[in-house]
């Protein structure tokens, strides 16, 4: 995902918004089965489609090694036992050795010295894996789905969780159950060692040539120095190459357990007969204890920390102030002050660095929440400047516009606009069903109910002027602060 | 295999060719009324939440920039949402803000659309500050100047520094460089062809922004869509007090000239990074083409069906080269357009290369199984639901069809069509179009795969610097 979108995506899921104005929660249909799976389905019929979110409450923060949650949503694209197939039997005898070989290569390849024994593993790999597709077809999984008319047919892992959508024609609706129960029964990791290399690549894509992929992995690594939410979720390329089967398949039992999943259903849906459809094929999975290590509390920030990268790029600038996360009452000042400083051309960090005589900025954005909520996290401040050399000015007139938020607050104007505002941007993202499904599934996921979202105009309304200047004052502060900036290498 | 596990497989198998009952609703058409000034409006109601969607689609955009003047189209589009004579500049932006209205301009190739997006509460302000941009922007009404910045709105000036950096920043963006000089290279001789620069912003003056509204901005060049918790005569009544009283004459419509035909030719844009991208391109059939169809099977097939993709299968599941590769198909309104991406660690480049090669060889010259026609067309129908998904989806796409002149029956007969595309067609079709003298190649990467290349492929045409 593009960081603007990521952002953007961030930002909209972060809003525990509510939906008790529209009645949505009302005739929202919620059942927890036996084996611990929360349901929750909402009926509209403006298609005749049905989104359909399976959400596990793991991402980058859990695990010993980064990377695994993001991995183990690759392999779960890569078919079961009993889809893709051609012969089990011989498909799982062949299948062992594949693995067996690839962890003794890992070893081999960790200690690093013996490069004829490498280098004889990995032709024995090449071998075996050419062997073991002889009794399999690949990508069996998509294929049902695509040729069944999916769209939106994606995975994705987050910091806090880990989501599984698809969009499919309203009379499809036992197909999803059935592969997606099978997808948590009888998973088959296939191509490992392949998915592994482009998991790797994905990596490099997507951060090492990327400049601002590169800046937003030094922002939270320097932000964050004993919590989780440093690492970044696709892996260090370290941990990366030294996940093995046997680590991910632990992973998978472990995160995977029903108690750690929801399911939501958004569209032309009859609520009773997806119960009983999601029942009849989700409800056996077995419960299983979900066991989580222990997640570091990120001590007090006691000074400014700053970065800088130096490459041959054009210059960025990212400020971050550490805060306390949802449900803590500050949050909804937050949320007004991240439009106050940002949202419209009439917002005042828009107005003080790209309206102006001589411009400093070319975008500026604020972002209330990252990388992600569970944990306490980050509002931010994410400035590009208009022309190389006035990275110091930049910084200088952000930090003035902040302290002068601090010293003397917001007009009453500024807050009703940033109310609107949240409500417009709120119901735009009510409009398609994956749009509410996705936000349904973040609730529920993060927080357990989507009970979470049921009174957030409600609190977003009762946010005060003075609540934002102290917000400001408290928060905003040299010591709480985190920059980072991209310098042109000279 | 067990027995359960034989009977479960078949009933996937059952499932997934099964019919899809839903396949042939497009739900209701759009009510369709004109306003006093003839501007075409296709609307859907949509009470579930209370908002209004209203997209104007404006026959302009970067095909109609003057030569060594590319980029006026974007600076005008942007230029028309900061104020107009009605709502000076920081009016619109209190005004807009303060009632969270949205209005956001895209500016394409050959249209661009003026979006609004408004709370119901506040539709008859809206609609009027989106009339007062279309038909009044002060970009065109006032005497603002572009090259003094003390005698010109800020934003403007602002405008031009922006689009400066922008290309400036282009440098840092593998994927946005590669595919700016493919599309370049993709419509040679053509008006698509040219890109801005920073000269031709520099160049651009306020008469220049003028000359080209006055042109393209008129009511004969105008489509609306919309959607939203309004009725269509309450919406007619509104648009037409808003909008249905102006007037204008602008450009005639004139067919687009056709570029050179690719000849086989690779390109490289030299860029220290640890990744290369590759983009092969063919010209392919146009929206309207009788290939449209078995063509969009092609792609699907080759790269545009994702997982089950054949780029997909053998350059990311067997091998692990890449994580995104596979085709698009752009069906243009003049010329339709494929490219073949792949973006790989550099030091498999040349393999990938030539992987994505014979794929395109084999497609060619082997065609296509009917297992993999059967499998696209049932995705195709099965997944068409979604072209009407949403209330705006369904105005937006009967607008296209008045735009693009289509055949009235161009959604309603379209799965017709789909299914009657057989293998010995398209096996045609392929060798048609995917011909590797008339193909184009764009490699972004570093220095040594150059090299390699010079090496093994023979001559390379090297883009130097950033091409602007």
């Amino acid at each position: 995902m593009k960081l603007r979108s990521f952002l953007l995506a961030v930002v909209l899921l972060c809003l525990p918004v509510s939906v008790q104005a529209l009645g949505i929660d009302a005739k929202m249909v919620k059942q927890t089965l036996p084996n611990g799976i929360k349901v929750f389905i909402y009926h509209r019929d403006t298609s005749p489609t049905i989104s359909f979110y399976i959400g596990h409450k793991v991402g980058g923060v859990d695990g010993e090694l980064t990377g695994a949650a993001h991995f183990l949503e690759h392999l779960l694209f890569k078919g079961t036992a009993n889809v893709g197939s051609l012969d089990f039997r011989q498909e799982e005898k062949i299948l062992q050795r594949v693995i067996a070989t690839g962890d003794a290569l890992d070893e081999e390849r960790a200690k690093g010295t013996d490069t004829k024994q490498i280098a004889q593993l990995e032709k024995r790999l090449t071998e075996l894996t050419e062997a073991h597709r002889q009794f399999y077809r690949a990508s069996e999984l998509a294929r049902i789905y695509i040729e069944n008319g999916a769209t939106d047919f994606n995975a994705s892992t987050g910091v806090d969780f880990t989501f599984y959508m698809v969009s499919l024609p309203k009379d499809k609706l036992e197909l999803w159950a059935r592969v997606e129960a099978d997808r948590r029964k009888n998973p088959l990791f296939r191509d490992f060692y392949a998915e592994r290399s482009v998991v790797a690549q994905e990596r490099v894509q997507r951060t090492e040539s990327v400049p601002d992929g590169m800046l937003m992995e030094l922002f939270l690594a320097t932000a964050f120095t004993a919590h989780p939410y440093r690492n970044p979720t696709v892996g260090w390329m370290d941990d990366i190459n030294a996940l093995s089967h046997t680590y991910m398949r632990q992973y998978f039992e472990n995160f995977y357990a029903p108690q750690n999943t929801v399911i939501v259903l958004v569209g032309d849906v009859n609520a009773p007969e997806a119960l009983a459809v999601i029942t009849r094929y989700l409800g056996d999975i077995p419960p299983r204890k979900v066991v989580r290590k222990n997640i570091v509390v990120e001590p007090l920030q006691r000074g400014e920390k700053r970065a800088e990268l130096a490459l041959d790029a054009n210059e960025k600038l990212y400020i971050g102030f550490h805060k306390p996360t949802y449900p803590h009452k500050d949050n909804y000042a937050f949320e007004i002050m991240e439009n106050i400083l940002t949202s419209g051309r009439s917002s005042r960090l828009h107005r003080s660095l790209i309206e102006r005589t001589n411009p400093l900025a070319q975008s500026v954005e604020a972002a209330n929440g990252l990388p992600g909520v569970r944990y306490n996290n980050l509002f931010c401040i994410f400035a590009t400047p208009l022309a190389a050399g006035k990275l110091e000015n930049l910084e200088v007139a952000i930090t003035d516009e902040l302290a002068q938020l601090a010293q003397n607050g917001i007009e009453e104007a500024e807050l009703q606009k940033a109310k609107n505002s949240i409500r417009f941007n709120f119901f735009s993202r009510l409009e398609t069903n994956n749009g509410l499904a996705s936000l349904l599934a973040y609730s529920a996921t993060v927080f357990g109910d989507t009970a979470s979202l049921d009174h957030y105009l409600e609190e977003i309304e009762q946010v005060r002027t003075e609540d934002v200047q102290r917000v400001a004052r408290e928060y905003l502060t040299k010591e709480n602060r985190t920059v980072v900036m991209i310098k042109r290498e000279k | 295999m067990k027995s359960t596990r034989i009977i479960f497989a078949f009933l996937l198998l059952l499932l997934a060719v099964e019919a899809n009952a839903a396949n042939a609703s497009l739900g209701k058409a759009p009510e369709r009324f004109v306003l006093d000034n003839g501007i075409p409006v296709h609307f859907v109601a949509n009470n579930e939440l209370p908002l209004l969607r209203v997209a104007v689609i404006v026959r302009g955009g970067s095909v109609n920039d003057p030569e060594g003047l590319e980029g006026t189209a974007g600076l005008m589009f942007s230029a028309m949402r900061l104020g107009t004579s009605t709502y000076p500049v920081q009016d619109i932006d209190n005004r807009l803000d303060a009632l969270a209205i949205d209005i956001s301009i895209t500016t394409g190739e050959e249209y661009s659309i003026i979006e609004l997006a408004t709370l119901k509460e506040n539709v008859d302000e809206a609609l009027n500050i989106l009339a007062s941009v279309i038909t009044e922007p002060s970009v065109v009404t006032s005497g603002w100047s572009l090259t003094n910045r003390f005698k010109t709105n800020k934003g403007i000036a602002t405008l031009k520094e922006i689009s400066k950096d922008n290309i400036r920043r282009l440098k840092d963006n593998q994927q946005a460089l590669v595919i700016k000089h493919f599309s370049r290279l993709m419509y040679n001789g053509t008006n698509r062809q040219r890109m801005a620069s920073l000269k031709s912003i520099d160049a651009i003056t306020k008469s220049d922004l003028a000359s080209l509204y006055k042109g393209v901005v008129t009511p004969r060049r105008i489509q609306i869509a919309a959607s939203g918790a309004i009725s269509a005569a309450e919406l007619q009544r509104k648009l037409n007090g808003a909008l249905g009283g102006w007037q204008a004459t602008g450009f005639a419509i004139t067919a687009e000239k056709m570029p050179a035909k690719p000849n086989g030719a690779v390109y490289f844009i030299v860029k220290d990074s640890p990744q290369s991208i590759i983009v092969k391109g063919f010209w392919a059939p146009r929206k309207a083409s009788e290939h449209a169809y078995d063509f969009e099977i092609i792609n699907n097939i080759i790269g545009g069906e994702g997982h089950i993709s054949r780029l997909f299968r053998q350059i990311r599941t067997e091998h692990g080269y890449a994580y995104a590769t596979g085709s698009f198909y752009r069906q243009g309104y003049e010329l339709g357009l494929m490219g073949v991406y792949a973006f790989v660690r550099a030091e498999n480049t040349i393999p990938v290369l030539e992987m994505i090669n014979k794929i395109l060889a084999g497609s060619r010259e082997e065609g296509f199984s009917s297992e993999e026609v059967t499998i696209t067309k049932n995705s195709i129908r099965n997944r068409f639901v979604f072209t009407f998904a949403s209330p705006f989806d369904l105005a937006m796409k009967f607008a296209e069809i008045e735009y693009a002149n289509l055949p009235a029956d161009f959604y309603t007969g379209y799965l017709k069509r789909i299914e009657a595309v057989d293998e010995a067609k398209m096996r045609e079709v392929a060798a048609t179009y995917i011909s590797e003298q008339e193909a184009l190649t764009i490699i972004i990467g570093p220095q040594e795969q150059l090299t390699k290349l010079q090496e093994t492929h023979g001559k390379i045409t090297v883009i130097e610097g950033n091409g602007y």
